[in-house]
């Protein structure tokens, strides 16, 4: 069931499942993996309400051939400790719902510079800043369900 | 404020207050670094500034200074120390340098501070543009998005500027009543059941059916024979 206010107006159109459980090797926490298409590629990504942008694995960015004429350059971003170099682009992230309606927008995505001789070791990030600031959200950790809805222009 | 000539000065200010540095423009710097003769020793405060930063054709400074060090070697024979405190009501010159320094450090309430000072009014795109910069490496990204916007209300026909304000914009919503899947549960299951098997490899799934993995995102992407309805991840 979807989120509503007291007068019925809805918190939340759109609702998926998450997965709960770390995202590195090296880590025990678990992290929040919802499923989203970016540029309409679905993949998984991390909510890091912490973290600025959306920071897109390079891997998609690959995938997604995204002309660098496109972005911006932008100084090396602090992520995890690490000082990483890379790009500013304008990407499309759909939340994808398993119940009610997915929701699409256009935010701001760091892509980091693709390393050849090595993977990325990180996973998709959803930064609040510059993604996931226009949205509402919530979630249930007892269903391990993920809510989204379009905030409001004067919220 | 204080002007460093070539002496120890005595700032006046408590230890760990936080303080800015910036190179008077309208100095004789001739004999700027790395030829300066004198190398004043000033008593820095714990503000983490560790690097060499330019500052015009030949001139420049180097604070070897900052954490864990208390001292800053000044190779230029003019520049201001500044109190940076917020409740600070002296006038700042010099505001591009300290703009520069405060970028450099990643502090980004000084560079915020400096840069309300500032009139942007007054400012070419090129400033702009190199503000939005020194805004990102300062790790003020809401004022980098708000300079981009500014500069390009201030100058709508600047390319660079328009695309930065593009990129840095708020979040735009776009589409919001697309229709739900059902694909997203079973390929979370499948990844929860065998996941373990191809963990840090890349894998495509479709309806909770494995399609291909593989070590890297391109390489399973172009073994699909088609990508409707396909998750692209990586295994964690």
């Amino acid at each position: 069931m979807l989120l509503r206010f007291e007068d019925d107006s809805p918190f939340a159109q759109g609702a998926c499942p998450y997965l709960h459980q770390p995202v590195t090797a090296e880590e025990t926490t678990n992290r929040i993996l919802v499923t989203v298409k970016i540029e309409g590629v679905e993949t998984q990504a991390v909510v890091d309400t912490g973290g600025v942008w959306l920071v897109c694995d390079p891997g998609i960015a690959e995938v997604l051939e995204l002309d660098p004429e496109d972005g911006i350059e932008c100084p090396p971003l602090q992520i995890r400790g690490d000082r990483v170099p890379g790009m500013l682009h304008r990407l499309r992230v759909t939340f994808v719902a398993e119940e009610g309606e997915s929701l699409q927008l256009q935010g701001t995505a760091f892509v980091p510079e693709s390393d050849p001789h090595q993977t990325w070791p990180l996973p998709t990030f959803l930064g609040f800043h510059g993604c996931l600031e226009r949205i509402r959200f919530a979630v249930n950790p007892s269903t391990q369900m993920f809510y989204f809805g379009p905030a409001n222009e004067a919220e | 404020m204080n002007r460093l000539a070539a002496a120890q000065v005595d700032t006046g200010l408590a230890r760990g207050h936080p303080m800015l540095l910036s190179v008077a423009p309208t100095e004789d710097t001739t004999r700027g670094w790395p030829n300066v003769p004198l190398h004043p020793y000033v008593d820095w405060p714990d503000v983490p500034l560790h690097t060499y930063v330019d500052w015009g054709s030949k001139t420049g400074y180097r604070i070897l200074g900052g954490t864990p060090s208390p001292w800053a070697v000044l190779g230029r024979p003019f520049v201001h120390l500044m109190d940076a405190a917020p409740a600070a009501q002296a006038t700042y010159p010099g505001t591009d340098a300290m703009l520069i320094l405060a970028a450099e450090s990643g502090n980004e309430a000084a560079f915020v501070q400096v840069a309300a000072k500032i009139d942007w009014s007054q400012c070419a795109p090129i400033d702009f543009v190199r503000a939005v910069g020194l805004a990102l490496t300062a790790g003020a990204h809401l004022l980098a998005r708000n300079l981009a916007s500014e500069g390009t209300r201030l100058h709508s026909d600047d390319q660079q500027l328009r695309k930065m304000a593009r990129v840095l914009a708020p979040p735009q919503l776009l589409n919001a009543d697309i229709t739900p899947t059902g694909s997203v549960r079973p390929n979370q299951t499948w990844l929860r059941d065998n996941g373990g098997q191809y963990e840090g490899q890349w894998v495509a799934l479709r309806q909770g059916t494995l399609l291909a993995a593989g070590r890297t995102a391109r390489e399973v992407w172009d073994r699909l024979q088609s990508t409707e309805g396909v998750m692209l991840t990586k295994v964690f």
